[in-house]
């Protein structure tokens, strides 16, 4: 079964359409050419689906790093 | 019922053309006596962008992606050509009609400020029905 990292990490080659991409907890928008303020909120709504979430709007703009993705996500998911 | 903001007026739609100048040419041709802008450059959004002036204060924006803008390249090659469309705040603060327009489900990803408006505040926002929304502080 695969975690959160490895799932969003699908997400990712899928929606930048960039099979390259290796995502690690510490990845942010400026190692990743693709991801910009456009193909955030694309990813952010692939993510909410795909995990059956929905981030607040504080924290679709203030996401740092795929590391605050994760922990986000995985509070999201364990809390419901 | 959500409290929606008032008084926003419409501006423009933003339609993305593969090559600018050539799209000037069939708009103007089409409808020769709509005013059209001076082309902006907007290196911050990788955009190069014409405002053509239909009736009063009614526009259409013609978008050329430059190199770089991957996202919105992807979005024209993808076939969605008409980008989003855009309201002035009617002399609102934009902070305060985003707050509003957040409260009633439309979703912020973007804040800027746009030489082709003089530098005002804007903002990018999708709808509940996941429309691009520009607002433009005005």
């Amino acid at each position: 079964m695969m975690n959160t990292l490895e799932k969003l990490n699908e997400i990712f080659i899928e929606e930048l359409e960039n099979p390259a991409i290796k995502l690690t907890e510490a990845t942010t928008a400026n190692d990743i050419e693709e991801w910009d303020s456009l193909a955030h909120i694309q990813l952010v709504f692939t993510i909410e689906k795909a995990f059956n979430i929905r981030f607040t709007n504080q924290e679709i703009t203030s996401f740092k790093s795929v590391g605050e993705l994760v922990k986000s996500i995985n509070n999201k998911v364990n809390n419901g | 019922m959500a409290n929606y903001p008032q008084g926003l007026v419409y501006h423009h739609t933003g339609c993305v053309v593969k090559n600018l100048e050539q799209s000037i040419a069939h708009y103007k041709a089409l409808l020769p006596e709509a005013n059209l802008s001076k082309v902006y450059t907007i290196a911050s959004q990788k955009v190069r962008l014409v405002f053509l002036e239909l009736n009063a204060g009614v526009h259409l924006e013609l978008i050329e992606c430059m190199e770089g803008n991957i996202s919105l390249s992807k979005l024209f090659n993808k076939g969605a050509t008409f980008y989003h469309i855009a309201f002035t705040t009617g002399g609102q603060p934009l902070d305060e009609v985003i707050s509003q327009l957040e409260k009633s489900g439309f979703r912020l990803f973007s804040k800027f400020q746009s030489e082709a408006f003089d530098n005002k505040p804007c903002a990018f926002l999708y709808s509940p029905e996941k429309h691009m929304i520009e607002l433009i502080e005005h």
